[in-house]
């Protein structure tokens, strides 16, 4: 019973609004036209809201019995993996200055940007870099650069700000022999923290 | 009812011998202190595990363990991990087999469990693992409490086969559910299988630079394809053993699955694409912990004639 799907981003309307969730729901969308139903894109999404509130309201009661075992058992269930892929990742970037210009010192995946690369590249971690292209998750997104901003300080002793950004790029459509690189890249979530006062 | 109680009644009382249990618990360990060492040698025990208030990265949730002890502190948190790696070490070893793994059960549970969004299905796998080896007895052979038992390290000592079975269930719900809840475009067959082409390209997972994957596109898309089908079928696998165990009886399909021993290209198929995934995706040790389970599809016996042979 415990593994009937569920998942919170069922509810989560920053979720929703996800560019890749919003290219699969357009899809799903078109698909049901083609089957002679006839509504609109916000039409599919309102109801399937709809469905998926009652679904998981329905969900829990039917779990309530059960819950309980998984909860002190650990025996907890759960099989959303890679449902969605992300068709518009996010590159997370630190960036320190002087006071003058800023300049990278980590970006997710490069050898060139690396500080802090031991503790970013693990699996743990880049799980709530990659979130951060799927969702809100400010607080989160807070705790990460906060927690980041103490480490600079000590490490870029002459540093006096930290900002952190992610930049969204689209992967390029697949078998299209003129863009192999990533597109439309654009700067979001910029967070800047002062250096001084954590010293 | 009745007659379905009765089946559940038999399949519970079944018993055979340790071995395809006691290997199953030492893949366990060893996947276990990977994921315990992984985390420590990167520095990241107190950032993810300790609370926010306290230094850590994030503010956490304690569960039963964790506030007993006291809530997410730096103190609790090393002393957690302390326990889990001791009781990692009694279980690959087999000392008190139940017991270290229900400590170990717990201390990894109050760990991942405080911090969301550094937990995977790798983790709740290994809870899962390690709440059967509390349920089963995992230390009848190739153990240290079987050496205290009988003087040797391996014996013939029958126990429940039902956790095995456990296990398969489990692999069947995690392979079908998966399957099931990729909806998302790029896996279903009218949109060319591309998902893979696109989990590749993301930062979050990739190993390599993903830009090249534009060149193997049909690489991506077949093993897409494979993947996606592959899962889907693995509700299909209590269906396998349940014509394998009625083989004799009649019936066409019973038959047809039957013609074949379809654990060998199931297991083969899962092996090749968790291989890959280990090779082009960083995923933690999902694909470890995963392709452990797979030693639950063999009989003590054949696991036994694998380890004699080697």
């Amino acid at each position: 019973m415990l593994s009937v799907p569920a998942s919170s981003a069922m509810r989560d309307i920053s979720a929703w609004r996800a560019p890749h969730a919003q290219r699969d729901l357009a899809a799903w969308a078109a698909r049901a036209n083609a089957l002679g139903i006839d509504v609109t894109q916000p039409e599919f999404e309102r109801a399937l809201w709809d469905f998926a509130g009652s679904y998981l309201e329905t969900r829990a009661i039917v779990i309530r019995p059960f819950a309980l075992y998984a909860h002190y058992s650990g025996a907890l269930q759960g099989w959303s993996m890679f449902a969605s892929p992300q068709t518009e990742p996010v590159w997370l970037t630190i960036d320190v200055t002087d006071g003058e210009a800023y300049r990278t010192v980590y970006r997710e995946r490069s050898a060139e940007h690396a500080w802090m690369r031991r503790e970013l590249d693990h699996n743990r971690v880049r799980k709530l870099e990659g979130r951060l292209g799927r969702g809100a998750y400010d607080d989160h997104y807070r705790g990460l650069v906060e927690w980041l901003a103490v480490r600079a300080a000590r490490d870029f002793p002459d540093a006096v700000r930290l900002r952190a950004r992610v930049e969204r790029r689209r992967t390029p459509e697949p078998f299209d022999d003129a863009e192999t690189d990533y597109l439309d890249a654009r700067w979001e979530r910029e967070l800047v923290v002062d250096l001084g006062a954590l010293r | 009812m009745k007659r379905f109680w009765r089946f559940m009644v038999d399949l519970s009382s079944r018993r055979e011998d340790g071995t395809t249990l006691a290997v199953f618990r030492i893949l366990v360990a060893a996947i276990i202190a990977y994921s315990l060492v992984s985390i420590a040698s990167a520095g990241l025990v107190e950032a993810l595990w300790v609370d926010r208030a306290y230094g850590g990265m994030q503010r956490l949730y304690a569960n039963v363990v964790m506030a007993a002890l006291g809530g997410a502190t730096p103190g609790t948190v090393w002393w957690l991990v302390g326990v889990a790696a001791g009781a990692t070490v009694c279980l690959g070893l087999g000392i008190y087999g139940r017991v270290s793994a229900f400590v170990l059960l717990q201390s990894y549970y109050a760990l991942y469990i405080s911090n969301g969004l550094a937990t995977g299905g790798y983790d709740m796998l290994i809870s899962n693992a390690l709440w059967l080896l509390v349920l089963g007895d995992s230390t009848a052979t190739l153990s240290v409490d079987c050496r205290r038992r009988h003087g040797r390290w391996s014996s013939d000592d029958l126990v429940a086969a039902w956790p095995r079975y456990a296990l398969i269930w489990q692999l069947a719900l995690v392979y079908g559910f998966t399957g099931i809840q990729k909806l998302g475009g790029p896996w279903l067959p009218g949109n060319g299988y591309t998902a893979l082409y696109y989990v590749m390209h993301d930062p979050t997972w990739m190993r390599f630079d993903g830009t090249f994957v534009a060149s193997i596109v049909p690489v991506a898309q077949f093993s897409t394809a494979l993947s996606w089908h592959w899962e889907h079928a693995g509700f299909l696998l209590p269906l396998v053993f349940w014509f394998r165990a009625t083989s004799d009886r009649r019936g066409r399909v019973r038959a047809a699955f039957n013609r074949f021993d379809l654990r060998k290209p199931w297991s083969l198929i899962g092996i090749t694409m968790h291989l890959g995934i280990i090779f082009m995706l960083n995923v933690g040790p999902f694909s470890l912990i995963s392709m452990a389970y797979y030693v639950a599809l063999w009989t003590p016996g054949e696991v036994r004639r694998v380890l004699t042979r080697s």
